[in-house]
């Protein structure tokens, strides 16, 4: 679930091919995505999931694996 | 030791065209980019005529992602520069990217960046970079990997030709090689326009031949406008120690500031008569030198007829001598791109010895007696051209151009 939101949103916002996405994908090496563009991208999953992510976690994210991981422990914190 | 200072490389998009040869074909040929608004943000936009950059020139032009979040002046700005420097042909070892620097000015930034984020309550990390006065000057630095100065000088509509004249200055006293330098903005912006307006500073009108009518007796008001252009300036050593193809000179660069209104310019034009003298020392020149003016000619009511009375104060008796025009007729206004695509038709005018004209132009004002060039162009040997922009808030900025 998480992995298709996280492709749905990067490929709407920065225009990246969903099949380039995967959970070994490095955010700025692979994907382009700098460090202004990978807090649009927790900003937009904190829409999504109605969450809220503290800064230092936003800077430990590297991977999309990252981002999933960090979404599954965001979701069962704030459930 | 002091440096002449030369153009090598231009770079332009407007309502008229998205590269500098089609631009000055449609500025020779009187080709008015004044339309009907294309890409509104809301239907409550108090004007219905623009001077609009076709959407599909930055979608040309530069990756989808870099157009996303960023605003249309700082979008425009990376394509005039692009253009600018690629007709430089500024190639590796040729120069020291440390000493090379960036002024790109605007008046607004991204107006519209602004009204999407604070309407759609979606402030994300973009917001303020995007928006920023100063994106377009980091991001043509970025793209050009210019490590020297970078200041996005702010002067309202003169910022273009005080970005020109500032880099000018750098150059000449030794402080950088080479210097990217103009103007990119966007008045289109929903509210942006709202403020024009409410200012009475628009024409609101429909009728494309009677709205951006620069020293017209029936002028109303300005078109706002969009757009970027950019020169590539370097000392004339370093030109010519790469070969570089030189299109014309800095003769010279004045300034000054009316002091007097946070809007209207100071009406006998004392103080833009000032910067155009000013500019003429600075080029050590009589008046009798200066061939064309390209003018600033806005088609308010007060500028046109301000910068007129300037012009007779600088240029004396002989004030009817140089042919003026304004290209704002064509474009409408493109605040501080105007100022610096005025430079770059100024080269062209001087390259080619043809003075484009101020189309649209039905009865001349009186009050604004100058030798306009009346809806055709002319060929004549140009040997000096001025070129006038002044700002809201009382900024004056003249440049004058001549061949190497």
């Amino acid at each position: 679930m998480f992995l298709e939101a996280i492709r749905k949103a990067i490929s709407e916002e920065f225009f990246v091919d969903e099949s380039e996405i995967t959970e070994a994908s490095r955010l700025k090496e692979d994907l382009g995505i700098d460090s202004l563009a990978s807090m649009q991208l927790i900003l937009d999953m904190e829409q999504k999931f109605n969450i809220h992510v503290e800064d230092e976690e936003v800077m430990e994210i590297e991977t999309v694996a990252d981002v999933i991981a960090l979404l599954e422990k965001k979701t069962k914190e704030e459930a | 030791m002091e440096h002449r200072v030369v153009i090598t490389g231009m770079g332009a998009v407007s309502p008229i065209g998205g590269n500098v040869k089609e631009i000055w074909q449609n500025c020779k040929a009187g080709f008015c980019g004044i339309a009907p608004f294309q890409n509104p943000e809301s239907d409550d936009i108090p004007v219905s005529l623009v001077g609009e950059v076709d959407n599909r020139i930055p979608e040309e032009k530069l990756e989808k992602r870099d157009i996303r979040f960023a605003s249309r002046a700082t979008s425009f700005a990376r394509i005039a520069a692009k253009e600018a420097l690629a007709d430089a042909n500024l190639s590796e070892g040729t120069f020291d990217p440390e000493r090379m620097g960036v002024m790109i000015s605007s008046s607004i930034g991204g107006g519209e960046v602004l009204d999407k984020g604070i309407s759609n309550n979606q402030i994300g990390p973009f917001f303020v970079p995007g928006s920023a006065v100063h994106s377009p000057s980091a991001m043509v630095a970025m793209d050009a990997g210019a490590h020297g100065i970078n200041l996005a000088p702010v002067s309202a509509c003169a910022g273009g030709a005080n970005a020109i004249g500032e880099a000018y200055l750098r150059i000449r006293f030794g402080m950088e090689d080479v210097m990217i330098a103009g103007g990119a903005d966007s008045a289109l912006s929903r509210n942006v326009i709202k403020g024009f307006a409410a200012m009475r500073a628009l024409y609101t009108g429909d009728d494309v031949s009677r709205s951006s009518i620069p020293f017209d007796a029936e002028r109303r008001g300005f078109v706002p406008g969009e757009g970027a252009a950019v020169l590539v300036l370097e000392s004339l050593e370093h030109a010519l120690q790469r070969g570089a193809h030189i299109y014309a000179e800095i003769a010279g660069y004045g300034y000054s500031n009316d002091a007097n209104h946070q809007t209207a310019p100071r009406e006998d034009g004392r103080y833009a008569a000032i910067a155009m003298k000013r500019a003429m020392q600075d080029a050590n020149i009589s008046p009798d030198r200066i061939t064309h003016i390209n003018a600033h000619g806005t088609g308010t009511r007060l500028n046109d007829q301000a910068e007129c009375l300037a012009i007779k104060e600088a240029f004396g008796e002989d004030y009817r001598k140089p042919y003026v025009t304004s290209i704002k007729s064509m474009t409408g206004h493109m605040l501080s791109a105007s100022a610096a695509l005025e430079a770059v038709v100024s080269v062209k005018t001087l390259e080619e010895g043809f003075i484009v004209p101020t189309i649209h132009l039905k009865s001349q004002d009186e009050k604004c007696d100058v030798n306009l060039v009346q809806n055709e162009g002319i060929a004549v040997k140009t040997d000096y051209v001025m070129s006038n922009s002044f700002g809201f808030g009382g900024f004056n900025a003249v440049l004058i151009f001549t061949k190497k």
